[in-house]
């Protein structure tokens, strides 16, 4: 295995999967333990990672997984990739609590759609490139960033 | 782009930025990865660190000892009854950061600060409750691996005084003859260092409600 490569795959992608973790977990001990978790699996297979076939669709699918894992051990039913989901609420959730910084995320997002809101948190909250978004999404960065566009005035006034 | 959509934008920067992991997290995670896949840690000696650096350290070292001289940073250094919320803890935070630096220039120094980050931490969890304490216990957690890492890198001599109390001994020395990889015996480490605490706590009064902030 490369550790430069490792280091370097490590470097780009810690922040974002974390947050990806972090807006759906009320918590940040449980955040950094799903992390934790979710590295030390890319680890063992990263001898089949290839980075000229996928940037970041790779470990964003383990970390999909794995959260959506740790939700059915919970018996709650979410949305991964709806955050207002997540955070508005459903059976399974009532022990759990999440902060008003959530609630803010799920106030910004409440005017967009399911598409629009994914959009958003991938760009704006989780921070991936319009190329990486194009990769998982299956879509053209330049159709990405219109709609993004579209949807960030949508936004706007329900973050006033 | 109007200068409403920038300020859309803005917020959601913020946002992002409140969920952004810890750089002591980010660190520990990198370090745990890297010895669990078997990369060798490049030594690095002194003299291949740049000047600037070493004498940054030494300079930082040498003003944090002239703080710590001054009776409010002897207390804030030393008491676990500083936690985070106390007005003296940035200053504690600030000692231990020049301490830490310094340590680094040795791997026998640095096994000896790690073991007093440890048992620090541990007393310091014991003080306070929910939430942050599983901060604290995080944190001691990463001070016993980076403990383990430089322990296996020196022979420290025969009767060396031991810093840390005997429970919290035992409790590191069963962990590291446990079985099982790294990320299980950090799990194990962190669940026993729990047991240990609410024990303490239950045979303590709990001096510190007032201070504490309840995390439900």
């Amino acid at each position: 295995m490369d550790r430069k490569a490792f280091d370097r795959f490590y470097r780009e992608n810690i922040d974002r999967i974390y947050r990806y973790v972090r807006f759906r977990v009320p918590d940040e001990p449980t955040a950094e333990d799903l992390v934790s978790e979710v590295f030390m699996k890319a680890l063992a297979a990263f001898d089949r990672y290839d980075e000229g076939v996928s940037r970041s669709a790779w470990i964003y699918r383990i970390a999909h997984n794995h959260l959506a894992n740790w939700y059915r051990d919970r018996r709650a039913h979410v949305d991964l990739d709806d955050v207002r989901d997540v955070v508005a609420g459903s059976d399974g959730r009532d022990l759990e609590r999440f902060t008003d910084d959530h609630r803010l995320v799920a106030k910004a997002l409440s005017a967009l759609d399911a598409e629009e809101r994914r959009l958003v948190t991938l760009k704006y909250l989780e921070g991936y490139e319009y190329a990486d978004m194009a990769e998982m999404l299956g879509k053209s960065a330049t159709a990405l960033k219109m709609a993004a566009h579209r949807a960030i005035k949508k936004v706007r006034d329900s973050l006033k | 782009m109007t200068l409403m959509g920038l300020m859309a934008r803005l917020k959601l920067h913020r946002l992002r930025r409140r969920f952004s992991p810890r750089p002591a997290f980010r660190r520990s995670l990198h370090a745990r990865l890297v010895a669990e896949a078997g990369f060798s840690s490049r030594l690095v000696s002194p003299l291949e660190r740049g000047t600037t650096g070493g004498l940054r350290r030494v300079a930082i070292g040498a003003c944090s000892f002239a703080l710590l001289v001054s009776g409010a940073g002897a207390y804030a250094y030393e008491s676990p009854d500083v936690i985070d919320g106390h007005p003296l803890y940035a200053m504690k935070q600030g000692l231990e950061t020049a301490e830490a630096a310094i340590a680094k220039t040795s791997p026998e120094r640095a096994a000896a600060f790690h073991e007093k980050m440890l048992e620090r931490r541990l007393k310091e969890a014991e003080r306070i409750v929910n939430g942050r304490r599983e901060k604290l216990i995080e944190r001691a957690a990463d001070e016993r691996e980076r403990y383990e890492s430089e322990r296996e890198r020196v022979s420290l001599p025969d009767g060396q005084k031991p810093r840390l109390g005997p429970e919290i001994r035992d409790l590191v020395e069963r962990v590291r003859q446990g079985e099982g990889t790294r990320e299980e015996k950090r799990h194990r480490f962190k669940e026993e260092a729990r047991k240990l605490i609410e024990k303490h706590r239950g045979e303590k009064p709990d001096r510190n409600d007032d201070n504490s902030r309840e995390e439900d």
